[in-house]
């Protein structure tokens, strides 16, 4: 064995150590727990509580490990070296730490553990149950970091992994080098964070997210509790605080991703059906359906397989999101880079088990569960032994879905009313099937991949279905081949704005209609009042906005954002009273409508609104051909459309004098007046971060107003300058046949003509009587329309040998040689090359303006605080003693 | 009928309708092979810069065209036209997707997506000088 010079090993194995502590701890919680459900014993729930401490300081204890490797900088760590380096400042050390995957489940995991240990001390009755479920998931989740090997199957990729232990780096030579870390520069500093991460939105975005995917635990493991023990309908009541929560931070957590990528990277906007960003909005939007079902639960006992689903779904949603984005199905699909981490297989199992749990759990009868298992077992054994796993996920799947209905048909209760069509339970239960809806369209556009891989062992009957209805995109789902729609924001929109003009709809309106039977007129009356104000301002704010008649539907999803707003507005003021405790609901509406607001201009990219400004564009022509001026005592007329200079005297050859200024009115004529730009607003700082280890990063500067922000990005700027000694840029090859013109830079170059020098020019040009030589003859045209003529030869030395001939033409700064002649094709080599001084320094820089954006921040703010009153309304509901 | 059956009903037509547009109006991965067999026909095309040919990209000309040639994964070349400004460190990518359709020789892409290399690949990163390695042996 080879002693390492300076290695920290002792601080890896420790690492290990506790991440081993920490998955064992939280297997014997989970063990214990059952037993105490199973016996009723409150000898196993204490084991149960002291596993899950046990399991939770080890956790924190694998956190803090990696903290402090990453604070002392051991580069010999793979995850170290990779995420961290010498010249970063300690805020960063957060961003470090999460940046990597292994670090972002530790982050899960680490909110699992703090909700747990919520959820261990106020859950009650409910403890025993609802900590298998968060236990047994610290199990699976920790195997992500654990890095160990079972028959060759790896579990886990661990952040403690020495570099030189990596696979890929096992049996080199350097790796037996006791001196490694000395000798090889690599290791003297770690490559560090990406540019893009390096600001504050990476500090505060991932905890908030995981912390939203963390909580949506909860009410997941309320429902299975509450289907395990056959109190079908119990669990809801506890669990509705939680989903609100889930629904508030998972909320934030990715209106904070938008917010980052509105103001620190330069995507363009704030929201752009990105893969990644879908992945996480789908959970957001069943867990917001499944909390209003719960509500109507609670108040009429009806959706209570509604409810269920959509809580269970959340979960199995938010691991697929995990999935979606670690795993590498997502490849080629999103901007966000993303590699496989090789535990495909791993993270596959895990949410496939959620899934089969959470249908075991649904049939409440041994019988059914033991088919179901049955069933499970039998294909993974035939996909196994048959090599057709893919085939045998898909046959899963579809299982999954015939037992849920069974479930559906045979277990739970149906009302045997129908709710009548004017309660608020009917409308609230028809938004949360809006929401699936919703949800299931991201859901299957952003899921090509996945539809690729599931296609494959079906490619023939689909090849053969192509064959049939001639459906282009099934060829290319035989073939594996489907690929996202090219225009992925405006086709999402295209779906989702009716489903926003629905929701908005219902969110206005719902809240003015009462659980069980409304008076319609009453109704109507109420909510007559909020549907004219709202009218009145949508058609102002249409106006103001000039919308077209091709703009319908975003008028009509105006108009609803704005009735859903009004009509909160109204319902908190004047029925509630002002009543804070209840208003929760009204204010996150309200919130949640201005988000819609503000992103609504975004919408209207296809239309325009969102326009570009190109700063290198020439400045508008301020005089025209024939304007007339006056200048030093007489009267000139323009000769063509220009922008004036500083000075006349320079424009003068722009300006010819008027002979007689009697034939023209003297009094309408102005005075000849130079550019001026106008008064400055402001500035603004848009940059490009340099880095040479990522590549260069465009950091976007926005001018914010009250209405509007200006957002501006650097697009392209020419960073390094190339040229030789003599100040020239490397050269272009240009082919032109005679009369064939190209440019450089800004210059056109024409070929007019090819000649022979004759024997009575060679003096002049200086060449010998055995060389051959050829003239051509290039005309010259600048950017100002000057033109020019440059006369570069080609000479074959003894006919045989060419000889560089340059000729330098001094107004455009252009060396051009005449390097090849081919007779055959006509076309004929030149060098060009442009002197540095030729082309002025410019940049390509992108502006946007946002109008409206500030709504949506407030929207953001106003919802969040509206699902905390919630929050804390339903847990004092919930403290409270059922009425029964 | 019941309410929750035409609910239903019009819930499963709304599902049916998202397959049939999502299925249809997909694009398609394909080689630039399949794609100028198709003209017109809007493709992905997976492949690589070729580095050796030249990237044209004048701002001032036109800001919102880069021309270049990429190679796709049966390595055959094309030249791109980009309507899009040069991305930065365009010549340091790895991968690179464009989304468009063939036109006579040339593809016209109005979209890309670029791969910059990943900081989950460092190849060759940490192969020791030789002198190093020798000392020990």
């Amino acid at each position: 064995m080879t002693e390492y010079l300076g290695e920290h090993t002792f601080w890896g194995e420790f690492g290990n150590l506790l991440a081993i502590i920490s998955i064992s701890a939280a297997l014997l919680a989970a063990v214990s727990y059952y037993l105490s459900y199973r016996k009723n014993s409150s000898a196993f729930r204490q084991m149960g509580r002291v596993a899950f401490w046990t399991h939770s300081i080890a956790l924190i204890g694998v956190a803090l490990t990696l903290f402090y490797m990453l604070f002392n900088q051991y580069f010999e760590y793979d995850y170290v070296w990779k995420h961290a380096n010498r010249d970063m400042p300690m805020r960063y050390i957060f961003s470090c730490f999460w940046e990597g995957q292994e670090g972002s489940f530790i982050l899960w995991s680490f909110w699992h553990v703090v909700l747990g240990n919520i959820l261990l001390l106020t859950a009650k009755k409910w403890e025993n149950l609802t900590m298998v479920v968060v236990a047994g998931m610290q199990v699976l989740l920790g195997s992500m970091i654990l890095g160990v090997y079972i028959l060759d199957f790896k579990i886990g990729n661990s952040p403690f992994t020495l570099i030189r232990e990596l696979p890929e780096n096992i049996g080199l030579p350097w790796t037996t080098v006791s001196t490694y870390l000395q000798d090889i520069p690599t290791f003297q500093d770690g490559r560090g964070l990406n540019p893009l991460l390096q600001n504050y939105w990476m500090t505060i975005h991932p905890p908030t997210l995981f912390l939203g995917y963390a909580s949506t635990i909860v009410p997941f493991a309320f429902a299975i509790a509450g289907l395990w023990s056959g109190k079908l309908k119990e669990w809801v009541r506890p669990a509705i605080p939680w989903a609100y929560f889930s629904v508030s931070v998972l909320g934030i957590g990715i209106l904070m991703g938008g917010a980052w990528a509105y103001e620190a990277l330069s995507f363009g906007g704030f929201w752009a059906w990105d893969p990644v960003e879908n992945a996480s909005l789908i959970p957001w939007i069943t867990i917001v359906g499944a909390a209003h079902v719960m509500v109507v639960n609670q108040r009429k006992n009806r959706s209570l397989f509604t409810a269920t689903f959509l809580t269970l779904i959340t979960y199995v949603l938010v691991m697929y999101a995990s999935f979606l984005v670690h795993s590498g199905v997502l490849g080629d699909t999103s901007v966000h880079s993303f590699t496989s981490n090789g535990l495909m297989r791993q993270h596959l199992f895990i949410l496939l088990s959620l899934a089969a749990l959470s249908v075991t759990m649904l049939l409440m009868r041994k019988e059914l569960k033991r088919v179901f298992w049955l069933g499970s077992i039998g294909l993974i054994a035939i996909g196994w032994t048959f090599e057709i796993e893919v085939a045998a996920i898909v046959a899963f799947l579809g299982m999954c879905v015939v037992m849920s209905i069974v479930a559906y048909r045979k277990f739970f209760p149906k009302p045997k009313r129908e709710e009548p069509l004017w309660s608020r339970e009917f409308w609230i239960f028809l938004g949360s099937l809006v929401l699936l809806l919703s949800a299931a369209q991201i859901a299957l556009e952003t899921s090509k991949p996945i539809w690729n891989l599931l296609a494959e062992p079906f490619s023939e009957p689909l090849m053969a279905l192509y064959n049939v209805t001639n459906i282009e995109g099934l060829k290319s789902l035989a073939e594996g081949k489907l690929a996202p729609h090219s225009d992925t924001i405006s086709f999402f929109n295209k779906w989702q704005v009716p489903f926003a003009f629905i929701v908005t709809l219902l969110i206005a309106f719902t809240q003015f209609l009462k659980y069980g039977k409304t008076q319609l007129p009453k109704f109507l009356k109420k909510i007559s009042i909020s549907f004219g104000i709202s009218l009145v301002i949508a058609v102002l704010a249409a106006m103001q906005l000039e919308y077209t008649g091709d703009e319908f539907v975003l008028s009509i999803l105006l108009f609803t954002t704005i009735f859903a707003v009004v009509a909160n507005l109204d319902y908190g003021i004047r029925i509630m009273k002002g009543r804070w405790d209840f208003a929760g609901a009204s204010v996150a509406h309200i919130g949640f409508a201005l988000v819609l607001l503000g992103y609504r201009d975004r919408y209207k990219e296809d239309l325009n609104v969102y326009y570009e400004i190109e700063y290198f564009e020439p400045v508008s022509k301020s005089y025209k051909e024939g304007d007339l001026a006056i200048a030093r005592g007489a009267v000139f007329r323009s000769l063509e459309d220009h922008t004036p200079g500083e000075d006349f005297v320079m424009d003068q050859k722009r300006w010819d004098l008027v002979d007689d200024p009697r034939t023209i009115d003297i009094e309408s004529v102005d005075r000849w007046s130079p550019y001026k730009p106008g008064e400055k607003l402001f500035s603004l700082n848009p940059r490009i971060q340099l880095n040479p280890e990522f590549g260069n990063v465009a950091e976007p500067a926005t001018k914010r107003y009250i209405n509007r922000d200006i957002y501006t990005h650097v697009r392209w700027a020419e960073l390094e300058v190339d040229s030789d000694d003599t100040g020239f840029r490397t050269p272009i090859e240009l082919e032109l046949g005679v009369g064939d013109t190209a440019f450089v830079g800004s210059t056109k170059l024409r070929l007019n003509a090819l000649s022979v020098v004759e024997d009575n020019e060679r003096e002049k040009y200086m060449i010998g009587s055995n060389d051959l030589a050829v003239r051509a003859s290039l005309g010259i045209k600048d950017g100002n329309g000057n033109v020019y003529e440059a006369e570069p030869l080609f000479i074959l030395r003894d006919s045989v040998l060419p000889i560089p001939d340059p000729v330098i033409q001094d107004e455009t700064g252009l060396r051009i040689n005449f390097d090849k002649i081919d007779p055959k094709t006509g076309k004929h080599t030149f060098l060009v090359s442009e002197h540095i001084s030729n082309r002025k320094e410019f940049i390509v820089m992108q502006a946007i303006q946002f109008p409206m954006i500030n709504i949506l921040w407030i929207g953001c703010i106003v919802m969040f605080l509206g699902t905390v009153m919630a929050i804390r309304h339903r847990i004092k509901i919930s403290k409270r003693p059922r009425k029964s | 009928m019941k309410k929750t059956h035409i609910i239903a009903i019009i819930g499963m037509a709304v599902a049916v309708a998202f397959i049939i547009s999502s299925v249809s109006k997909s694009s398609s991965y394909a080689e630039f092979d399949t794609a100028f067999k198709n003209e017109g026909k809007e493709y992905h095309v997976v492949g690589t810069l070729d580095k050796t040919a030249d990237i044209i990209y004048n701002p001032t000309e036109n800001p919102n065209l880069t021309q270049f040639t990429m190679i796709d994964g049966e390595g055959n070349k094309r030249r791109v036209f980009l309507n899009k400004s040069k991305p930065q460190d365009f010549e340091r990518s790895e991968s690179v997707v464009v989304i468009g359709k063939a036109s006579g020789e040339d593809f016209h892409a109005s979209e890309m997506l670029m791969k910059c290399p990943s900081k989950y690949k460092e190849e060759g990163k940490f192969q020791i000088e030789k002198t190093a390695s020798k000392r020990n042996s």
